[in-house]
This record gives C-alpha cells, sequence and structure tokens, in this order.
C-alpha cells in the first residue's frame, strides 16, 4: 500500500492550501475566501463555490471540467456557506503527478476530495463535516477488492466519498463491469479505506495546530 | 458521530469539523453557556448538537465557555474589534474601505473626533486609518468609526501617516495584542519604532528610517513559529543583518 502523505499552508499568498500525494498521485490545493464575488455569480443566501482543476501539463479542457463538476458536488455539502452570502470561495487544484491514462483521473478524483478538504481546513473555512474519498478497484484476474495501485489492472474502479461525521456516502463514480455484490465488497473497502484516510487528515491538521502552537513553549 | 481521541491528554482536544466535543455541552446544566467562535449547534434530525465548524483545539477559558483555536489569514469582521483600513473610494458621506474582508467597508466622514460639517478630515485614496469595526453582519457591508464610541475621543484611532503595512495570520497579529509580545519587547529594547497592530491580519510599523522598518517586519513576520526563548537571538540576527546591509548602501 502506496504511503499517503499531506501538508498544509505551504502557500504563502493563498488563505489555505496543502498537498496531497498517494503513490504516484501528487496534487497541491488552494483555497481562497471567503473574498468578492463576481456579481453574475453573486448568491444572496450563500457563499459560491467555485472549483477550478488544472492539469499537470497542457491547457485545461472538459476532463478537467468534469473532475471539477464532481469535486464540486462532494464538498459543497459539508461548506457552511450560508455564514458568508454574497461571497466568492475559490478552490483550486493543480495536478503535479498523476498516473498516465487511462484514468489515471481515478486517483486524481480521491486524491482532489482529500485535498481540498485539508485546503478548506487550513483556510478556516466553516464546515460542518469533513470528507475522505478511496478509490477501490476489482482486480480483473482475481476479482480481488482492494484500494487500487494500478488502474489497468482492474475491471471496475470507483472513487467512493464517505463523509466523517454520520459515515454518508457523499460520491461514488463507478466505471467497467461489476455486480452487486462487487459493488457492496467495494463499498465496504471504501468505509475501510476513508478511515484511514481520515486518521491521516487528523495526523495533517495535528502537525499545522503543534506548528501553531510552538510560541506557547518556553 | 466521529469522536475526538487525543493520544496526549494534558492538551485540550484537537478537534476537526464536525467531530464531538469531548463532553456533551448540549445536555449541560450550565446556564449560560457562552460559545466563541468555530461553534456552532447543529439541527441534525437525530440530536442537535454543538459543533466545531473548524479544525483546531477546543478551549475553555472559563468554566462556562469554550471556543476553537484556530488559524487563519482571512478576516471575517466582527463588532468591536479594531482594525487597520485603506482608503479605496471616496464619496459625499463617507469612504470606502479595504478591510481585507470579502466586503469593502464604510467610514463615515464625520466619525472623527470633533469632527463637524465645516471641520472634517481630508483622507485620500491609499491613506490608512485605524478604527473600530460598528456593525459586522454577514448580510451587510461592514461599518467602521475612528472614535471611541463611549468618550468620543479618538483613542489612538484615526489616520496612520507615512509607515508601512504588512500582512501577516491572524493568530499572530491576536498574540501581538497580548500582554508583553516577547518580538516587541525585544526590538523595543534595541530600536524606536510606532506599530498598530489590526486584527484583520494588518500590521503598520513606523520608524526613523528604511532599515528599521524592514528589521521590525522582518523580525515580527519570523517570530510566528518561534519558541519564545528563541526570539532574543533572532531579533539580534535580524538587526545585524539589516544593519550590515543598510552600511553597504
Amino acid at each position: 500500500m502506496s504511503p499517503t502523505t499531506t501538508t498544509t499552508a505551504l502557500l504563502h499568498r493563498a488563505d489555505g492550501s496543502s498537498t496531497w500525494s498517494h503513490g504516484p498521485t501528487k496534487l497541491l490545493c488552494s483555497v481562497n475566501g471567503p473574498m468578492e464575488v463576481r456579481l453574475r455569480d453573486e448568491q444572496v443566501d450563500k457563499a459560491t463555490i467555485e472549483v477550478i482543476v488544472r492539469p499537470a501539463v497542457g491547457a485545461p479542457g472538459t476532463h478537467e471540467k468534469s473532475l471539477e463538476r464532481k469535486l464540486l458536488s462532494a464538498i459543497s455539502p459539508i461548506i457552511r456557506a450560508q455564514l458568508h452570502p454574497r461571497t466568492h470561495i475559490q478552490i483550486t487544484i493543480q495536478i503535479i503527478s498523476a498516473p498516465p491514462s487511462p484514468d489515471g483521473s481515478v486517483h486524481v478524483l480521491a486524491a482532489g476530495i482529500n485535498a481540498a478538504c485539508m485546503a478548506l481546513m487550513d483556510a478556516g473555512i466553516p464546515m460542518s463535516s469533513t470528507i475522505s474519498a478511496v478509490a477501490i478497484g476489482v482486480d480483473e484476474q482475481t476479482g480481488a477488492i482492494s484500494r487500487i495501485e494500478d488502474v489497468n489492472s482492474a475491471r471496475s474502479t470507483h472513487v467512493i466519498c464517505y463523509e466523517n461525521v454520520h459515515k454518508q456516502l457523499v460520491l461514488c463514480e463507478s466505471l467497467g463491469d461489476f455486480s452487486d455484490e462487487e459493488f457492496f465488497g467495494c463499498l465496504e473497502a471504501a468505509r475501510e479505506g476513508c478511515e484511514e484516510v481520515y486518521e491521516r487528515m487528523r495526523e495533517g491538521i495535528r502537525e499545522k495546530v503543534e506548528r501553531n502552537e510552538v510560541w506557547k513553549q518556553a | 458521530m466521529a469522536t475526538a481521541m487525543d493520544l496526549d491528554t494534558t492538551q485540550p482536544p484537537l478537534l476537526l469539523p464536525g467531530e464531538s466535543l469531548p463532553e456533551d455541552l448540549s445536555t449541560t446544566t450550565l446556564n449560560p453557556l457562552r460559545l466563541g467562535p468555530g461553534l456552532f449547534l447543529s439541527h441534525d434530525p437525530t440530536n442537535s448538537s454543538i459543533l466545531p465548524q473548524k479544525a483546531g483545539r477546543l478551549q475553555s477559558p472559563a468554566p462556562k465557555s469554550y471556543y476553537i483555536e484556530s488559524s487563519q489569514k482571512r478576516y471575517v469582521p466582527a463588532v468591536g474589534e479594531s482594525v487597520i483600513a485603506q482608503v479605496t473610494g471616496k464619496h459625499v458621506e463617507g469612504y470606502k474601505l479595504d478591510i481585507g474582508s470579502a466586503h469593502a467597508a464604510q467610514l463615515d466622514a464625520l466619525a472623527f473626533e470633533g469632527a463637524t460639517k465645516k471641520n472634517r478630515p481630508m483622507l485620500n485614496i491609499g491613506s490608512l486609518v485605524y478604527a473600530r469595526v460598528t456593525l459586522a453582519n454577514k448580510d451587510m457591508e461592514p461599518e467602521l468609526e475612528c472614535v471611541d464610541p463611549t468618550t468620543g475621543k479618538s483613542a489612538g484611532f484615526g489616520e496612520l501617516k507615512e509607515g508601512y503595512v504588512m500582512t501577516a495570520s491572524l493568530s499572530l497579529c491576536r498574540r501581538l495584542l497580548m500582554p508583553s509580545p516577547p518580538v516587541l519587547l525585544a526590538l523595543a529594547g534595541q530600536v524606536a519604532f510606532e506599530i498598530a497592530v489590526g486584527v484583520n491580519g494588518r500590521i503598520w510599523v513606523k520608524s526613523a528610517d528604511v532599515a528599521t522598518t524592514i528589521a521590525v517586519v522582518e523580525a515580527v513576520r519570523r517570530s510566528e513559529f518561534l519558541r519564545e526563548s528563541e526570539v532574543g537571538r533572532m531579533v539580534k540576527e535580524v538587526l545585524t543583518g539589516v544593519g550590515e546591509r543598510a552600511q553597504h548602501e
């Protein structure tokens, strides 16, 4: 199992930032806000949340747009946007490295959700909960269900995101051929995987809090 | 429900948003309960409870008071706070200012000590003021004033002439406003300077020369993640370094 690492607060000019690395996938996420909103995007009762995904190489295209929509759908429910009406919260994900296609985006979506959650906490955006995501695969040969290392060896891939307070399913993007049984097996594996991801997030936040408390020491 | 498990039980618990508090405050008999920043009342179908909305340590400065100590850079205005504001626009009744929040703030032209219609301070675009937040709610633009509301005197509020403004995290600014911040004491023992700290993440520094201003700004910046015992040495290093650069000019 590849190690997962995360850091916070590395971008000086962003209100919040984070990195999330898992295996060959590494992302950088920055969060700005609540800040001034473009008049046409203004919402009278809540903050407007925008997600931007930038690929490692080249200009953003439809692939990135699709990732942005999925990320937004996972992240929006946990942000307490009603506390900041008529403002803008901008979440930008820069892909630093990702496994090659096809569908290295499976890892990018899962890591993106985790990175965004860390960066939102780093920025102090009010949240009602946190979310964790993993990429689960059903192996082509053995049918084993586990967190994917190699997308090419999986008959079906599932990016599954759980919310950490009530353990509710927030996002499930499945690709490939799979049976009912396999699907529910994937949800189970994801529940466990998300617990591990959550622990990693807590460690990342602990590091941030301890760094900010150094001044209290004599 | 997720619960906070802190390995180090001597420290206040570290909580992520949505995690349950160690004690269930909603059923507490403490009355009244004082909730500070970072906590919210969640109205769940199953039960309503008080939960953190930011990641940080749960602090309890007094028996009935709780808040989450967290750090961030973006300012959200609250009434009564002292901020450093920069004028971005003028109109007949007053000024529009940037305080670093999502919305620009308003300052009435007469909200200064001894101001009348005939005699009012003239601020230009780009001027800095030290002001007090008088209105801050999520739906309206914040409003400021440059007088102490009870006495009508300026009480330190008003225009900040010359000097240099640096930005810092909100927690560093709060620490500088506590009694006896180590870095300011260490600097004050060696150089002369004037400083104003806004809780909106801005710090204004003014001194007789550029070298001193740079030294103060750099020392304050570096003090954020240092232990108290390390501050004295850091300040000496900064002052020596800036002094050497100044000599080469």
